[in-house]
This record gives structure tokens, C-alpha cells and sequence, in this order.
């Protein structure tokens, strides 16, 4: 026993406790002024307190919009919250400005790497360009500084997806869909245009569609000022710059609808018109005319929306569209012209069917356009007396006929040769189930299917094109029976459902049969005409699984743990 | 629980909510008070400096002291953002006499909320799928540090002390505030007066503890 040291009072042991020192307890205990049960709770008291204070940081989590994640670094006032993407020039960060309390992008340049003579992107002079524009499809300039040796400037944080994303994740769009974003960008650039300036820069990761449909023109950072003193940019894409830029000239308006016009090639077919590993060889094709006709990639395109790009696509900038206006009533005109129709059988010739008893999987990603500006929007379901962050889905069928993609809402109709497709974008990643039953009581598992991608769990925050993508080529279900009237269920939870799942595992799934070629619309209700009046009966077995499968599905939706949607659409017989 | 006396402003947590809203810097920060007030008076921005201030601390806190999210149950995070924001949409019916009182008003709220959800998960009939721990949850950091036993004896006992001696325990133990933010929150004239009260609620604490060893 250390008789020199002082024991410590019960007030010095709390303070100690409390201010977390370490307690001389043996002290204590070799003290005749305390007693041992005081001691002993003391000891319980410490062992709270110490318990409280290792616990380790909470892990970042949360769903609630209002909670603020810890800041990477902080550029000025802005608090920089997480990378969202990163170019040759800077990097865009989603960053907090605490003074308007609202979210926005921030696009810094490099600290290194950027200051080559002649490199350093003037993102000063880009937000000055872009506050010259004020258009509702071009993104909108907040500010420009430079703090800690980095300049930037920060704008609208756009929630949704690039055009080159899109086409990345979801394949090429439909006609439909190229001719309303082109349109939209043609009014863009028609107020860069009006502002003096050139974008210099219009390609598919430089536009982004918001969440809701809007078409956004970001990222000036290639602009050209045509009444500052002229010199040709020195960024920009290659690929889908127009010849006068590549060549280092002063670019007109018309450069931009060039770039416009290679960047709607690329929504349609997922490449460029001009296709180069080099720089030489590229200008080289250019001069030579050597790009790669659009309808050879895409026959099923009506002509005059081909003759509307391969104008934009002139090597002389004086024979394409006088300006963007220009441009854009062409467009118009094309939408409201019976010219437009295309015939979805051209574009599947090319692919393989995979056939089940009443709906196809038919290959090729000429279904028709991707309605996307009509996505539905079902009401986010949730389950009594929870607080959990509700499953919120956006879904909807589509029917690709002659004349485009229409949606399939329930009390519509399908015919045989009626390509059916499924859009889907969800918050979370979720587990999707897709059950068709036939208008013979018929039931079909259409998603998940082997062998399409993707599979379950569907990743979050993108737009899937559903049955999804076999050897790189997208494919849909396709109605080839008449009679009757067919019915789907769409499911889609957080969790696997193992109890669907078992359902799932009793019914026909649908998989590839015969590589028959598709015939023609008219072909197939020829074919098909008998078969679909006959209306053989229903399959008691299977009809009984459904209706349990039904039941399943509404109970787990009742309690909030499933979003559900039905849809029964008519296919009379012929 | 916590029940206070008038006072001004909740202390901030340093550490948890960053050196912008530091005591030392109260000069330029609105008082707690101050913003519930503007709450009450329909103002947004309030409940959203509000909620800044105070969801890390009861972040870090809710990690160590609830019971690890299990399936079915809801999320931590969830429950804490939820509890916070139901009581900043309804300051109308709670005037806290100190404002320090708020924080411990918060933890007993979600705590409160966490029995609420383990009594309903319980309640819920249970299909195979659902698995044991939702009616027995498991351990929260702090009781497996220390045992259920000891959580309970310290909750018991800190249900015996007053309200100013509770959220002295409360915000010194489990948020770990500093002695000038204690001092802020329930009307101490110094943080010196502040280590002495917490001191002498940590002894009271002890004396009415259960005397059953865990």
C-alpha cells in the first residue's frame, strides 16, 4: 500500500468520473473513510460514463434531405459534399451553401495539371458566358470565385441523369425521344446563340435530363465569346466538334447545331457519326465525308427526321440550318408529320425471338421511343403506422406500336405483334417481379428472366428499360396471341421476397425458343387469328396460382413492405 | 424526464456540429431559444438550423444508446431525424423553463419512440419471416459494453434525481458536452458551477443506485 498518496474524496471521484480521468480506486479502497458499497457504485457510475464515450462515431446514414453530411473540404463559403464527376479539366462536386441553405454543383478546376499555357479552363469566363443566358434548358450560373488557389464556379445541382448515361445504361432512345431533346436543345442554343455566344461544346455528357423530363444544357467551359476577341477553343470533343472547330476556326452559331445534330446520331444509334482512333484520322474522314450514313444504323428511322440530322451534320457549315429556330421547326414539323411512323418489324428482323405461349421477348431496340416525358408517377405507397422512408417507384408499361411508344395503362388494348416494354426508376435499389397471366389463365414469369440483364437487385437512381439486355441487344415482350385479355402484375420491394420467389419458381418463365423471324404486323394476326379466337380454357392450376400469388402480394403491400401495381389490358380477338 | 427551469440557450455540441456553431462564438449564434421562438412562429429556416444543431449529437448518442437496427425495425437514423422533427413541429406544446432541457426532452422522445416501435413490432403478428430480435432487440453499444443489468440501474437511478441534476448526467454522460455549454443549458453562472453540479449529480446518482451488483 502507497501510504503517500492522498485518497480522494468522494466529490473528487465524481469530478473525476465526470471530467474522465482515471480514478486511484485502490486508493479508495485501502481508505477506511469510504465504504464499499459507495465505491462499488461509483464504479458502475464510471462504467457508464466510460461506456458513453467510446462509442464510435454513428456511420453516415439517414434519409432525411435536412441532414447535413460532413463536409469533404470547404472552398469559400461552400461546404463540398461528395465527387459527382471528374474531367480533363476539374472535378464537379456536390457542395452546401449554407447562406441560401440549398444544394448546388460546384465545378472546380485542378489543382494541378490544369495550369499547361493555354490549358487552364476559364471557368470564370464560363460563368460569365452562362450568366448571359437565361433559358429554362440551360443550366443556371450562381457564382465564380477563386479561394485556396482553386477556381470555380457553382450552379443548379441537377437531380437526374447525362444523355450519355442514359444511352450508356438504358441503350439508344426511341425517334420520339431524340425529337423532343432536340427541339429542346435547338431553344437552348437558340438563347446561347441570342446571348453572342457559341457553346462550342453541345454533346450527351453535357446535357442532362432532369428528373420529370427537363432537358438541361450544362458545362460552358468550351464557350466562345464572339464578341471578346476571337480564338478558336481548344477543348471540346473531337468526336462530335464540327470540322471548322477541329480546323481551329472562329466557329459560327452553326458549329453548335452540328455538334447538335452528332449528338441526336448518338441518342439513336449509340455511336457517332464520324468514328476515329485519332485525331489525324479523324479530320482526315471528315474531309473526305466519310461518316457512317444514320439510316444504315438505324433503317427503321423515318426519313425526313434522318434528313433533319444529316443537315446539321453538313461539313459546310453554310448549308446546314440557317440557326438553331431553324432547326428546331424542322423538328416540329416532323413530329406533326405522318412521315414519322416507322414499322418496329424492320428493326426486329434483326434479332432472334424468344418465344413463350403468349408473349415474346423480341430482340432489337427498335420498340419504338421511350415516352419518357409521360413516365407515370404512382403515388408512394407505405404501410400503416410506419416511419421508415417510403419505396418510391416510377413505372410504366409501354406499348411500342407502329406509330411509337404509347403507355399501357389498365383498359387499354394489345394487339398481336405489340412490343411491350417496362420503364423503371426507383430511389433504392429494388427487387422487381413481373407476372403476366394470359387471356387462357396462362401465368408467365417476365422478370426476372436468366440470361437478360439486369437482373435483380435493380440499382438505384437509374432508368431501366425492362426485360433488360441479352448480347447487347435490348429486347421487349412481344404480344403474338389474341383473345381475351391480359394481366400484369408489377411488384417491386427493398428485399428479396422469398415467398414470391417460391411462386415464381412453379410458373413458366419465359425464355428463348425458336429464332423464328418476326413476320410483319399483318403476318402475325394472320397467323395468329385462329389460335387467338379459339380462347382455349383456363389452366385451373395456374389460375388458382395466381389469385394466390395475388393475395400474397396484397397482404405485403398492405403492410408497407411492397410497392404493387396491377394492370389488365384488353387483347380482343381479331 | 427533463423538466427545466427559465434559461437561454441549448449548447451546441463542438465537436458533433463543427466549429461554426462553437460556444465561444454564442455572440454571433442565435440562442437556441431564440430559434425554437421563430419555430413557433412559422419559421422554416429556424427548424432547419434547428435540426443542423443538434442531429449529429443526437446521431453519435442514438448509436451508442439504441439497440442496433434490426430488419423490420426502423432505421436509427430514421427514428432520430423523425423524433426531431416531430418536436420541432410541435415546440407549441413544449415551453422548456431551461433551454438545456430541449436535448434531454429529444432523448426521451426517441427513447420513448424506440419502446413505441419495439411494442408494435411485438404486437405485429408475426409471420415466419420475421426474426426473434424484433421482440427482444439486441444490445445497444453501451449496454454491451457495460451489461443490460448496469443500463438499467443507472436509468432507474437517474429517474430518481431532479430535473436540473438529470440533464446534468445527461448532457455531460451520454452527449458529452463541455462544462460551458452544460453551463448555457441549465442556467449555471460559470462552467465551474457547471463541473461541480454535474459532479454532485454523478454522487446522487450513485447513492440511489440499486444497490444489486450487476
Amino acid at each position: 500500500m502507497d501510504t503517500n498518496r492522498k485518497t480522494p474524496t468522494p466529490e473528487e471521484v465524481a469530478e473525476a468520473i465526470a471530467d474522465a480521468r482515471p480514478v486511484d480506486w485502490s486508493a479508495c479502497e485501502s481508505s477506511p473513510a469510504w465504504r464499499t458499497a459507495q465505491l462499488e457504485r461509483l464504479r458502475r457510475v464510471e462504467a457508464v460514463a466510460e461506456a458513453f464515450r467510446h462509442v464510435p462515431p454513428a456511420p453516415p446514414g439517414g434519409t432525411l434531405p435536412g441532414e447535413p453530411p460532413a463536409p469533404l473540404f470547404r472552398w469559400g463559403h461552400l461546404e463540398v459534399l461528395e465527387k459527382l464527376g471528374e474531367g480533363s479539366f476539374g472535378e464537379v462536386y456536390r457542395a452546401r451553401d449554407p447562406l441560401l441553405q440549398r444544394q448546388v454543383a460546384l465545378k472546380l478546376h485542378h489543382v494541378q495539371g490544369g495550369s499547361r499555357r493555354g490549358r487552364r479552363p476559364d471557368f470564370l469566363g464560363e460563368a460569365r458566358r452562362l450568366a448571359k443566358v437565361r433559358h429554362p434548358n440551360v443550366v443556371v450560373v450562381h457564382g465564380a470565385d477563386t479561394h485556396d488557389g482553386r477556381t470555380g464556379l457553382w450552379m443548379d445541382l441537377i437531380d437526374g441523369s447525362t444523355l450519355a448515361s442514359l444511352v450508356q445504361q438504358g441503350g439508344p432512345l426511341g425517334p420520339g425521344e431524340v425529337m423532343a431533346i432536340g427541339a429542346d436543345l435547338c431553344a437552348a442554343l437558340a438563347a446561347v446563340h441570342a446571348a453572342g455566344l457559341v457553346h462550342a461544346d453541345v454533346k450527351a455528357s453535357n446535357v442532362m435530363r432532369e428528373r420529370g423530363g427537363r432537358i438541361v444544357l450544362m458545362d460552358f467551359g468550351a464557350g466562345i465569346d464572339l464578341e471578346a476577341e476571337g480564338q478558336a477553343p481548344v477543348c471540346g470533343t473531337p468526336l462530335v466538334m464540327a470540322p471548322e472547330l477541329l480546323r481551329g476556326e472562329l466557329p459560327p452559331p452553326a458549329s453548335d447545331l452540328y455538334s447538335l445534330g452528332s449528338l441526336m446520331y448518338f441518342l439513336l444509334t449509340g455511336c457517332y457519326p464520324l468514328e476515329a482512333d485519332t485525331l489525324p484520322q479523324l479530320l482526315a474522314r471528315q474531309r473526305r465525308g466519310e461518316s457512317i450514313p444514320l439510316t444504315d444504323r438505324r433503317p427503321d428511322l423515318p426519313g425526313k427526321l434522318v434528313a433533319v440530322i444529316e443537315r446539321a451534320l453538313d461539313g459546310d457549315p453554310g448549308r446546314r440550318f440557317a440557326s438553331a429556330g431553324e432547326m428546331r421547326r424542322a423538328l416540329a414539323d416532323l413530329t406533326h408529320s405522318s412521315d414519322t411512323t416507322f414499322n418496329p418489324a424492320v428493326g426486329g428482323r434483326r434479332a432472334g425471338l424468344l418465344r413463350v405461349a403468349a408473349v415474346l421477348l423480341a430482340g432489337g431496340a427498335m420498340g419504338g421511343g421511350l415516352a419518357l416525358r409521360h413516365f407515370a408517377v404512382r403515388p408512394p405507397t407505405t404501410g400503416p403506422g410506419t416511419s421508415a422512408e417510403r419505396l418510391v417507384v416510377k413505372a410504366s408499361l409501354y406499348r411500342a406500336g407502329p406509330a411509337g411508344a404509347l403507355p399501357l395503362a389498365s383498359g387499354g388494348r394489345v394487339q398481336p405483334g405489340d412490343r411491350l416494354f417496362l420503364t423503371l426508376t426507383a430511389r433504392e435499389a429494388v427487387h422487381l417481379y413481373v407476372v403476366n397471366q394470359d387471356q387462357r389463365g396462362k401465368v408467365f414469369v417476365l422478370f426476372p428472366l436468366p440470361g437478360l440483364r439486369p437482373g435483380n437487385p435493380l440499382p438505384a437512381g437509374m432508368l431501366h428499360r425492362l426485360p433488360g439486355e441479352m448480347n447487347g441487344k435490348t429486347h421487349d415482350w412481344v404480344v403474338t396471341s389474341a383473345g381475351g385479355e391480359e394481366r400484369f402484375l408489377l411488384v417491386a420491394a427493398r428485399r428479396p421476397l422469398p415467398e414470391i420467389e417460391g411462386e415464381l419458381s412453379n410458373l413458366a418463365t419465359a425464355s428463348p425458343g425458336r429464332g423464328t423471324e418476326p413476320p410483319t404486323d399483318e403476318g402475325i394476326r394472320a397467323a395468329l387469328r385462329g389460335v387467338g379466337g379459339l380462347a382455349p380454357a383456363p389452366e385451373p392450376a395456374d389460375e388458382e396460382r395466381f389469385h394466390r400469388l395475388r393475395r400474397l402480394l396484397r397482404q405485403l403491400e398492405a403492410r408497407g413492405e411492397v410497392w404493387l401495381e396491377e394492370v389488365t389490358v384488353a387483347n380482343p380477338a381479331i | 424526464m427533463a423538466r427545466g427551469s427559465p434559461g437561454d440557450s441549448v449548447p451546441p455540441n463542438p465537436e458533433a456540429v463543427g466549429p461554426g456553431d462553437a460556444p465561444g462564438r454564442q455572440g454571433s449564434l442565435e440562442s437556441t431559444a431564440a430559434l425554437l421562438g421563430r419555430v413557433r412562429a412559422g419559421d422554416e429556416a429556424a427548424r432547419e438550423i434547428l435540426v443542423r444543431r443538434f442531429l449529429p449529437a443526437l446521431r453519435r448518442w442514438a448509436h451508442g444508446r439504441l439497440p442496433p437496427p434490426a430488419r423490420g425495425l426502423v432505421d436509427t437514423d430514421d427514428l432520430v431525424q423523425v423524433a426531431l422533427l416531430r418536436a420541432l413541429h410541435r415546440v407549441e406544446s413544449f415551453e422548456p423553463e431551461r433551454a438545456g432541457a430541449f436535448l434531454a426532452y429529444l432523448r426521451r422522445i426517441i427513447l420513448n419512440a424506440v419502446r413505441d416501435e419495439l411494442r408494435r413490432a411485438a404486437r405485429r403478428p408475426r409471420p415466419e419471416t420475421l426474426p426473434e430480435e424484433l421482440v427482444d432487440p439486441a444490445p445497444s453499444l453501451v449496454e454491451q459494453a457495460i451489461g443490460r443489468e448496469a443500463m438499467a440501474a443507472y436509468e432507474a437511478a437517474l429517474a430518481r434525481l431532479g430535473d436540473r441534476q438529470q440533464e446534468a448526467v445527461i448532457l455531460r454522460i451520454e452527449f458529452g458536452l463541455t462544462y460551458e455549454e452544460i453551463a448555457e443549458a441549465i442556467g449555471s453562472p460559470s462552467a465551474n458551477a457547471a463541473r461541480m453540479t454535474v459532479s454532485r449529480a454523478l454522487l446522487r446518482l450513485a447513492e440511489v443506485m440499486d444497490g444489486h451488483q450487476p
